[in-house]
């Protein structure tokens, strides 16, 4: 005879001699014992419980040995737990073999989590603070349903701000369409004569004249500076255009150099300054004489400048043959990247003899001397 | 030709015409106008100055009116030729063993150029050695 009072199986067969119209519900949950335990463990009826103690095998703290009951509460101040497993057993169940489970209704819950504005969280960078959330509530046991709450409220955000981030893009396409002539010639329609970028950027916004404010002590008053925010707007996207697209010294560029860099592009145009050729049209027939001549002079200079400019700007062509010898037979053209491919394939080991195409009969040189990287 | 190429007359004009040139690479000749070798020297610099005017600039130096940079750049010939970009001092190697200077004369007006070629795409490619793509160390004797 077993020394329990009534155990989990031997209290069904018990119960059953003794009674057998009892339902097996009241018989099957830790219900059943219901009048045999000591402590109020009669709040802990879950409905949940009952299905699970079946599986489990719900340990009766009665079957535990050794447990007394509270005795003091505090000695000096220090608060003593009592040796029994009351406290345990309002939280959560035991099973058969010792295995702690806490109940879900009792996990803690901060009731800050409730009142957070998940607007003002979503502006923060979101998408790992995110993930920690849910990530952490999941892995909480059991706390499966505010988790999924919450990632179905971030999915919520991150549509919103899909829509948001796409309205933004279009409004940057109109000055990428442009080409770096494009760029440069805008730029240049908005500086003055003498200016660098950057001085006219200052002058748009409007911050030249207080040094010299600052020199006069304050006699004269200073004048009105003239901020012209359009024109500030569209020189500072022009300029980060242009560094975007390569031209890193765009804002120490002075206005003259821009000219003469945009009158190099353009090789067939003839480049003529617009406020000259502006100036020009409004002074009368004598002038427009000189604009057509200097029209004609500037266009033989940039035709020269072509062909001096195609020397270094321009890609390089090679041929070469094998021996330093007239009757050798010259391969050609080929272009520098693939003259670069065969050296660095080791094709060329020994050293072939190549010249660039465009210099005609000058003298070959020695592949070895001659590093194409330079010229791609 | 030596008049037909600028001059620089003291050490500030030397300095200055070294910082202030962005695009370009510089050829100093230093030595005398007076002198063979480098009357020789200016005249295969002056035929080229006109087509490599876009990626170079070429300046001539009297070592005795400008003895500044006798000893920083050992200038102990009749004619040395040195090439700047960017107030940077752009190193050739020629196969003569001597990396820093021009210090004979180069007859060929194409070998000219495409030294100063070479010198030019290496430094606007950050280096600061550059291969001429001849070698002179058979050619060249003290």
């Amino acid at each position: 005879m077993s020394k329990r009072k009534v155990t989990f199986e031997d209290g069904n067969g018990e119960l059953d001699l003794e009674d057998d119209g009892l339902s097996k519900k009241a018989v099957s949950g830790p219900g059943s014992r219901f009048k045999g335990k000591h402590s109020l463990d009669s709040d802990e009826e879950d409905e949940g419980d009952g299905a699970e103690s079946s599986k489990y095998n719900i340990l009766d703290t009665d079957d535990v040995e050794g447990q007394e009951g509270a005795t003091i509460d505090y000695d000096e101040g220090v608060s003593i737990t009592p040796f029994n497993l009351e406290e345990e057993m309002q939280e959560g169940h035991f099973d058969s073999e010792g295995n702690y489970f806490i109940k879900k209704e009792t996990q803690i819950r901060d009731n800050w989590l409730d009142n957070i504005d998940w607007v003002r969280i979503k502006e923060q960078p979101f998408k790992k603070k995110k993930k920690g959330l849910a990530a952490k509530r999941k892995r909480r046991a059991g706390d499966e349903d505010e988790a999924e709450e919450e990632k179905q409220r971030e999915e919520q955000q991150a549509d919103q701000e899909e829509e948001e981030e796409e309205e933004v893009e279009p409004a940057e396409d109109p000055l990428a369409s442009l080409t770096q002539l494009q760029l440069t010639e805008a730029v240049v329609e908005l500086l003055q004569p003498g200016e660098t970028v950057a001085t006219a950027l200052r002058r748009l916004g409007g911050l030249s004249g207080r040094k010299k404010a600052k020199l006069r002590e304050d006699k004269d008053p200073p004048d009105e500076p003239n901020r012209d925010t359009e024109k500030l707007d569209r020189l500072t996207a022009l300029a980060d255009r242009l560094v975007g697209s390569g031209m890193f010294e765009i804002y120490q560029q002075t206005y003259e150099k821009l000219a003469h860099m945009m009158k190099s592009m353009t090789s067939k145009r003839p480049a003529v300054e617009q406020k000259r050729s502006g100036g020009g049209e409004e002074e009368g027939d004598e002038l427009d004489m000189f604009g057509d001549k200097f029209d004609e002079k500037v266009g033989e200079k940039s035709e020269n400048k072509d062909e001096e400019d195609k020397r270094v700007s321009d890609e390089v062509l090679w041929e070469y043959k094998w021996e330093n010898e007239e009757k050798s037979e010259i391969y050609g053209p080929f272009t520098s990247e693939q003259m670069q491919g065969w050296v660095d394939e080791g094709y060329f080991s020994s050293g072939v003899y190549c010249r660039r195409v465009d210099q005609g009969g000058s003298q070959f040189y020695n592949s070895k001397r001659i590093d194409f990287d330079l010229y791609t | 030709m030596s008049y037909m190429l600028p001059h620089l007359h003291n050490g500030w004009q030397v300095d200055q015409a070294i910082l202030s040139e962005e695009d370009r690479v510089l050829v100093i000749r230093f030595g005398h106008d007076w002198d063979p070798t480098c009357m020789k020297m200016d005249e295969v610099l002056y035929s080229i100055a006109e087509k490599v005017k876009n990626f170079a600039v070429i300046y001539l130096v009297d070592i005795t009116e400008v003895p500044d940079f006798n000893k920083m750049y050992e200038l102990y010939d009749p004619c040395t030729a040195m090439f700047f970009f960017r107030n940077k001092h752009i190193m050739i190697d020629l196969g003569t063993g001597n990396n820093n200077k021009i210090n004979w004369i180069i007859e060929d007006k194409q070998e000219m150029i495409d030294i100063v070629e070479t010198v030019y795409r290496g430094a606007r490619k950050g280096r600061g050695l550059v291969v001429s793509p001849k070698d002179y160390s058979t050619k060249y004797r003290y």
